[in-house]
């Protein structure tokens, strides 16, 4: 079933570029993390749309530089580190079209 | 040789020295603390503006310490204001912080508490504190977080009287279920600077007694000796409970940046030439060992000013940058300044 992704809601992140990376506060339960550039990357994309969407843009984005992170699981290992940091949630689809009928 | 710390165009993170009032009276207070808040004080009406507006301005994490926060009036609306905005962590003695108030922290979200002991007993704690009881509340305090499910730090100097007693202290922090022991060295700031030849170890007395801590299984330890002595400089911002830009805590005594309530903490963090400079890592030496592990380079510029009374100067307390200072003996006085490039080291 088709998924979507989108940053959980009272996360705040603070870009740090000149460092290459990007910090993320998460209030309930609080914690603060750091994410290196493919992470902050998929954070960044999670704005409520399918995976497979997503996951296209983030390869565009590192397929060029064909670097660690463009791996073919290292998305993958992204959304799920992220969702357990707390940073990201998932919605299913089609339960998304039931809950809103 | 020219040497550079990593960049930061603006800060992320912060430490507010919310105010100068604390119930105890320690021998190595850094902020001189009386009974009552002092004349300036910024009140909880004016530190939650402020707050909002670092917020805004990309500051992420805010690190209470004092004073005594805990006995700062409105501490906890501040707090309240704060935990949606950033990561928080609270600094305390722990006087007062009973069972009910740890779970209200956690109830507004306090990110992690802190809590210095001074000594592993009564007996050492509350004659550093001038305070009895104080060993028995702090200690309860440390409970009462970690039962609240607050990760909890505890923080101790090392002096002359917890030296002895470093691995007591550490078996009691793990004991009460404390996630990390952070060592901290002495500074020579406000009543510590008048008690340093009863509290300053040598140089050698302090790495002995580092190597012979034994840590308790699942105790974190954090200690900035070398080879992990940093110059913090590049990251560090603060300011103190009367709204002045002073960068670090432990410059408290050395620099004043200016009136964080009316000019942006970023505007003084990237136009104030002391401040640019402190934070440039170009010192006078670096240690190889401590910059390959921390990145930045000279270590601590506060001790370094303390010391030798320049800001690029050799930080004493970095093992390969001692050139035999004998740090049991006090550094004079240093004039507070205020921001410029007379500070500057031609």
């Amino acid at each position: 079933m088709p998924i979507t992704w989108s940053l959980k809601p009272g996360v705040r992140l603070r870009p740090i570029p000149e460092q290459e990376c990007c910090l993320a506060y998460v209030p309930r339960p609080p914690a603060l993390h750091g994410l290196n550039l493919s992470s902050w990357l998929v954070l960044t994309l999670c704005d409520g749309r399918e995976q497979r969407e997503i996951g296209r843009d983030y390869f565009d984005a590192v397929g060029p530089s064909g670097g660690p992170g463009a791996t073919p699981g290292a998305f993958d290992s992204a959304l799920i580190q992220l969702e357990a940091l707390g940073l990201i949630e998932r919605r299913a689809i089609e339960a998304t079209r039931k809950e809103t009928a | 040789m020219k040497h550079s710390n990593p960049v930061l165009d603006t800060p992320p993170k912060i430490t507010l020295g919310i105010t100068e009032t604390c119930p105890m009276r320690c021998s190595h207070c850094y902020a001189d603390c009386a009974n009552a808040p002092k004349p300036g004080e910024l009140t909880d009406a004016q530190w939650i503006p402020l707050i909002r507006d670092l917020a805004e301005n990309g500051v992420i994490q805010a690190y209470f310490e004092g004073g005594e926060p805990l006995a700062k009036p409105g501490f906890l609306n501040i707090l309240r204001a704060t935990t949606p905005l950033m990561m928080t962590l609270v600094r305390t003695h722990g006087i007062g912080l009973t069972a009910d108030l740890a779970k209200e922290l956690g109830d507004i979200g306090l990110g992690r508490g802190l809590v210095d002991l001074l000594g592993a007993d009564a007996a050492t704690h509350d004659a550093a504190t001038g305070m009895l009881g104080s060993f028995a509340q702090s200690t309860a305090a440390i409970a009462n977080l970690v039962a609240a499910g607050i990760p909890t730090d505890v923080l101790v100097i090392l002096t002359a009287h917890t030296a002895p007693q470093l691995n007591a202290i550490a078996q009691h922090a793990a004991g009460l279920g404390a996630k990390r022991i952070g060592v901290l060295r002495l500074y020579p700031l406000g009543r510590a600077r008048a008690a340093w030849s009863d509290l300053a170890l040598s140089m050698a007395a302090q790495t002995q007694a580092l190597a012979t801590l034994r840590m308790p299984k699942g105790l974190e330890l954090m200690q900035s000796w070398h080879p992990n002595n940093k110059n913090c400089c590049w990251q560090a911002a603060a300011i103190n409970a009367f709204g002045r830009a002073i960068g670090c805590m432990y410059l408290r005594d050395y620099v004043d940046f200016g009136d964080a309530t009316k000019t942006p903490y970023n505007e003084i963090f990237q136009t104030d030439p002391l401040y640019r400079a402190l934070r440039s890592g170009d010192v006078e030496e670096s240690c190889g060992d401590c910059s390959g592990t921390q990145g930045s380079h000279g270590g601590c510029r506060s001790t370094a000013y303390a010391f030798h009374g320049r800001w690029s100067a050799p930080d004493p307390f970095d093992l390969t940058l001692n050139h035999g200072v004998d740090l049991t003996v006090p550094p004079p006085a240093r004039a507070k300044g205020g921001s410029g490039a007379d500070h500057l080291v031609a």
